[in-house]
């Protein structure tokens, strides 16, 4: 069932389109909530948050696409949450353990691939970034916005948008060769 | 000797036109900067031509705008998304054929598009959905989002700079309407409410209050006495003071025109 339908059920107060959205998003949600939180308890409270806030703002939700919506909901949730703790642990104090954790909840146990050692390392680098670069990553390269859609989200013109994630991308490749030299060479 | 010192004499000294002096000054400074040897060697050197392309090019950039790489980061992610227009494509490829720091980087971010949009969900522990569904859905989603909305309007307000006198003053007005109207429903509310406590404010007011008038009454009563008394004694000592000075006036009076005589009388004597 597409987005539109079920939000579109939920706005009428079907606890059935409900749970099958909560359903379809709720790794989604999760993701963005630990990419701004970087701790998976607080991904936990901040996810069921945000799906709170969504359900709450179901009527604000008219005609655009459900993604950058939802993810301006998951953003405005978890900065909110940010100013109140005021305070984060620096990039330096969380481990590539930590990365690894959260990373085996993903897929299942079964599943300890290439892939997995790629996302935990890029966790890793994303830790080493600032905080605006990371946002950047998360919403274009993870979330697959486009440029567009992260101008009205973020309120910024779109050639800063534009430079921003260029950078951002450059900052990133050159923190994953730091942290592994031969990353990505031809296996 | 500095950089731009040993510049000026680069060609003199790989044709050997300099003198001793400046050929050892040439040479101490090559010793101490590894830029300028790099740049010394490359023509003095007998290397391959695509070497000695590279090493000079990187030579000239170095003397003229400076490293190109901060223009590739800049068109970088572009160019691995292809989305770059074809001259500015070109101008990439073939400064990242050159440049061994910026085609890495440009592999690395090739590598990373693989695995990025993998990480765009994670799964939450089994029980996520039913904990959400069990705050969110308790009420059908209506009656939910009506409270929801009445709840941030009181937010709002209570935000507002001088909610507390707005609200006594609302309130008051309210309460004026419900019970301070006599043509109001609730008029008598508030004298049922106290006949409900069994309270009768009116009579259990009544003995004091007689006692307080009595109280009031006689001391009152006493204070004017008093005042009167006083008034009188006043006028009674005020009206003898005053008789006692028309008195001696009186006297003066009589003494000043015995005396205006006697002296009206000699003088008209002396005068006869």
């Amino acid at each position: 069932m597409d987005v539109s339908t079920l939000l579109e059920r939920c706005r009428k107060g079907d606890d059935l389109a409900w749970e099958s959205l909560v359903r379809q998003y709720q790794r989604r949600v999760f993701a963005v909530a630990y990419h701004y939180m970087r701790n998976a308890d607080e991904a936990r409270d901040m996810a069921q948050e945000i799906f709170i806030r969504i359900y709450k703002q179901l009527d604000s939700f008219r005609g655009e696409r459900f993604l950058p919506w939802m993810l301006s909901v998951a953003r405005n949730a978890c900065i909110d949450r940010l100013r109140k703790i005021k305070a984060r642990p620096p990039a330096s104090d969380i481990p590539v353990d930590e990365a690894t954790q959260v990373a085996a909840i993903g897929p299942s146990p079964e599943d300890r691939s290439d892939t997995e050692s790629k996302k935990r390392l890029l966790y890793a680098a994303l830790d080493l970034l600032s905080d605006t670069n990371r946002e950047m990553i998360l919403l274009k390269e993870i979330e697959g916005l486009k440029l567009e859609e992260i101008a009205q989200l973020l309120k910024l013109p779109l050639g800063t948008v534009k430079s921003r994630s260029n950078r951002a991308r450059v900052e990133l490749a050159a923190r994953v060769r730091t942290l592994d030299p031969a990353y990505g060479a031809a296996s | 000797m500095n950089c731009e010192r040993f510049f000026e004499r680069l060609d003199d000294f790989v044709e050997g036109r300099l003198s001793a002096a400046d050929a050892r000054l040439v040479r101490e400074h090559l010793e101490t900067c590894p830029r300028c040897e790099k740049l010394a060697a490359t023509f003095t050197e007998d290397t391959d031509d695509e070497q000695t392309g590279d090493d000079l090019a990187d030579a000239v950039m170095m003397r003229t705008s400076g490293s190109p790489c901060r223009s590739a980061h800049d068109r970088l992610g572009d160019h691995v998304d292809g989305s770059l227009e074809p001259v500015d494509h070109e101008l990439v490829a073939s400064h990242v054929s050159h440049c061994r720091d910026c085609a890495e980087l440009v592999r690395v971010t090739s590598r990373m598009q693989e695995t990025l949009p993998l990480m765009a969900e994670m799964e939450p522990d089994a029980n996520f959905v039913v904990d959400v569904l069990n705050v969110t859905s308790r009420q059908p989603g209506l009656v939910d989002r009506w409270a929801a909305r009445v709840a941030e309007t009181f937010r709002a307000l209570l935000q507002r700079p001088r909610i507390a006198w707005e609200g006594a003053y609302v309130g008051t007005f309210v309460l004026v309407l419900l019970f301070g109207t006599p043509t109001s429903p609730l008029a008598r509310v508030p004298q049922q409410a106290l006949e409900l406590a069994g309270v009768n404010p009116v009579a259990e007011l009544r003995p004091p209050a007689a006692a307080l008038e009595k109280r009031v009454t006689a001391e009152v009563n006493e204070a004017w006495v008093w005042v009167d008394g006083t008034v009188e004694t006043a006028s009674r000592e005020s009206t003898t003071a005053i008789e006692r000075i028309k008195r001696d006036l009186g006297t003066l009076w009589e003494r000043v025109t015995s005396e205006q005589e006697t002296q009206d009388n000699s003088t008209q004597g002396e005068n006869q």
